[in-house]
């Protein structure tokens, strides 16, 4: 009898801290997308207009598939670059492994905005790559690589790497090293040693990988907004602009619960994917 | 199939750093013979296996088989199989497709690779479990994959890592028989790796008992059983009671040796007045009831009798040392006065 009371005991904390920090206030974000604001006052209304006008206006659309596309193709990015990394750190039985791995997962003592800090000097019109070029002759005017979406990818990218890696990592458990010295015995070489059993053994790592990294990627604020310039609106600045600058919060909500919506559209696609390899 | 090849292996050596881990290894092993590598853990062996598939590169020496030097080859050109401990099974592949790997590989054509994966499966009594994943078999039948997947591609050398020791005893006995059945039916040069002497006197034509990365002695299992080259040998392999002792005499036939309470005889000769050790096994003492004289003679007292089904073993306190006598007979009790007695073909002398 205790033995089955005790465990419930002790999950009610924390489903305490979800009901009043999560589950209330998703009620709450429901309700005010529901509603109206004229002139930044809440009106008592019960409409769908905000998602009518979300999904029928083309800067909110606009809005929304810069948003998808940007964060799936920083997945992409973060996933081809972190890769040969984490290969590298799962495999390595090196005396510098550890100082290697502390060393990829370092950037995420740094704050994400001063690391953005760190790419509006690299990237600006005035920044050391265009500073460079100039000096090798190869541009007299600069190349821009901020304040458009270039910059952002490039940008997110890098911040993305840490995390998407230690993803990776997590995602490797399958891999065991002997299958791969098994395949080299057995007359694979080791290009088709890769193709035939690691790429598909890692490949759980890769989906976890990427949707962490898609997720993190499309409700980030700062590094688009900064990056961006304010030329690459996504869904979290927009949010952040409707909320605090517009002043309509109900249509910020819709727009937060469209973002939400999404988020589990991905998690569906993933748990489909995961199934199928477990 | 045929897959038989033969392999050398000439000074062959490796060091981590400073250390050696293996040293001066030289071996023959001819078309079709089953070698064994024998020693305790952390000797060597597993590493002397993967030098000769390639996953390890030696810092000596030489590996060569039907005469060609493949010590500079890589892993996927040099046709070995190798069955590893943990099986080493491709969990996102079927039995079938498993098995057949080394086949594609191979670029061997579908239909002949089929008929091959069909036909080394049924030589493994797993016939009906092609369409199967690895994790629904058991222990066993995985193991039995992993030697079919190692056969199907006909290698020159079928390389044996422990493949049996994570298996239950009843088990491991049945696959042992198998394996060498298998081996014989094929005719494949074979080496096998274990830290179990049962295993390796059973299946193996010869033994190469390793210690510390050096080989200490090769020989067919009778060989080393009987006539061990080395304490070691002779200690690792079955049970030896020690007498230490001097030789009094030495002559063509052998020689007399003193010890407390003892005067025996040997056929190995050694020079008079070295110090030796006597090596004895259990089962070769025969105990008699009271005292009684003569050479290759110990008289003492039962200490202890452990009845262990077929045999009984037991201690006896004489003034040489505690001797252990293994024998089918029963009725002695501790306390009891016996004469242990053996022959002197039976007394191995090395010197201490
Ligand atoms: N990569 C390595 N770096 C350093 N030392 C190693 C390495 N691989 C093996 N060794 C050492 O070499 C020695 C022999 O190892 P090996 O695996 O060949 O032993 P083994 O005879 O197979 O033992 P076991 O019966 O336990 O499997 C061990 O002392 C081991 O610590
Ligand atoms: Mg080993």
């Amino acid at each position: 009898m205790r033995g089955r009371v005790l465990p419930g005991l002790l999950l009610l904390p924390a489903c305490a801290v979800t009901l009043v920090a999560f589950l209330l206030p998703m009620g709450w974000l429901a309700r005010l997308s529901l509603g109206r604001a004229s002139g930044g006052v809440l009106v008592d209304a019960v409409t769908a207009d905000n998602y009518l006008r979300f999904f029928t206006d083309s800067y909110y659309l606009g809005v929304l598939w810069r948003s998808v596309w940007v964060a799936s193709s920083v997945a992409v990015l973060a996933v081809l670059a972190a890769y040969p990394i984490a290969l590298f750190l799962f495999r390595s039985r090196s005396r510098w492994r550890g100082v290697l791995a502390v060393l990829t997962i370092a950037p995420l003592l740094v704050s994400s905005v001063v690391r953005t800090f760190g790419w509006m000097i690299i990237l600006g019109d005035q920044g050391w790559i265009n500073g460079a070029l100039r000096l090798a002759g190869l541009v007299t005017t600069p190349v821009h690589l901020m304040n458009n979406v270039t910059g952002v990818l490039i940008g997110l990218t890098e911040i993305m790497m840490p995390t998407t890696t230690l993803a990776l990592l997590a995602g490797f458990a399958r891999l065991d090293l002997t299958q791969e010295e098994a395949a080299r015995t057995l007359g694979a070489s080791p290009w088709r040693c890769f193709c035939r059993i690691t790429l598909p053994l890692t490949a759980p790592g890769i989906a976890v990988a990427g949707l962490v990294t898609f997720v993190l990627s499309i409700s980030s604020f700062i590094t688009p907004s900064l990056l961006g310039g304010g030329r690459v609106p996504m869904l979290a600045s927009t949010i952040y602009e409707e909320a605090l600058e517009t002043l309509d919060w109900p249509l910020a909500a819709a727009i937060s619960l469209i973002l939400i919506a999404l988020f589990g559209t991905v998690l569906l696609a993933y748990e489909r994917l995961a199934r199928r390899w477990a | 199939m045929t897959g038989a090849g033969s392999l050398a292996l000439e000074g062959l050596g490796k060091s981590y750093g400073e250390a050696p881990v293996v040293s001066g290894v030289d071996l023959v092993i001819r078309p079709g013979e089953f070698v064994t590598l024998l020693g305790p853990s952390g000797c060597g062996k597993t590493t002397i296996l993967r030098m000769v598939a390639g996953l390890v590169v030696p810092s000596t020496g030489r590996i060569l088989v039907d005469g060609a030097d493949i010590t500079q080859l890589p892993t996927h050109r040099r046709n070995m199989g190798l069955v590893f401990q943990n099986y080493a099974l491709f969990p996102h592949m079927t039995v079938a497709t498993n098995v057949g790997f080394g086949l594609e590989m191979r670029g061997v054509a579908r239909a002949e690779a089929a008929a091959r994966v069909r036909e080394v499966l049924d030589l493994v009594r797993l016939g009906d479990y092609g369409a199967r994943h690895p994790r629904q078999l058991s222990g066993g039948q995985q193991q039995r994959v992993a030697l079919a997947r190692a056969l199907v591609v006909r290698p020159a050398v079928l390389l044996l890592d422990e493949p049996l020791s994570n298996l239950d005893a009843k088990l491991r006995e049945d696959l042992r028989d198998e394996i060498r059945a298998i081996q014989e039916r094929l005719h494949i040069t074979t080496l096998f790796v274990t830290h179990d002497q049962a295993e390796a006197l059973t299946m193996s034509d010869r033994v190469v008992v390793l210690s510390a990365g050096h080989i200490e002695q090769v020989g067919t299992p009778v060989e080393i059983y009987d006539q061990p080259a080395s304490p070691f040998v002779a200690t690792f392999i079955g049970r030896v009671n020690r007498v230490n002792g001097t030789v009094l005499a030495s002559d063509a036939t052998g020689c007399t040796v003193a010890a407390p309470g003892l005067r025996g005889r040997s056929l190995r000769a050694l020079p008079a007045g070295a110090r030796v050790q006597a090596m004895i096994r259990p089962q070769r003492i025969t105990l008699s009831p009271g005292h009684a004289e003569g050479e290759n003679r110990l008289t003492g007292t039962v200490r202890r009798v452990v009845f262990a089904g077929d045999i009984v073993q037991i201690d006896v306190e004489t003034p040489a040392g505690t001797l252990t006598v293994e024998q089918s007979r029963r009725g002695l009790a501790a306390g009891d006065l016996v004469t242990a007695c053996w022959e002197a073909a039976d007394m191995m002398l090395f010197p201490p």
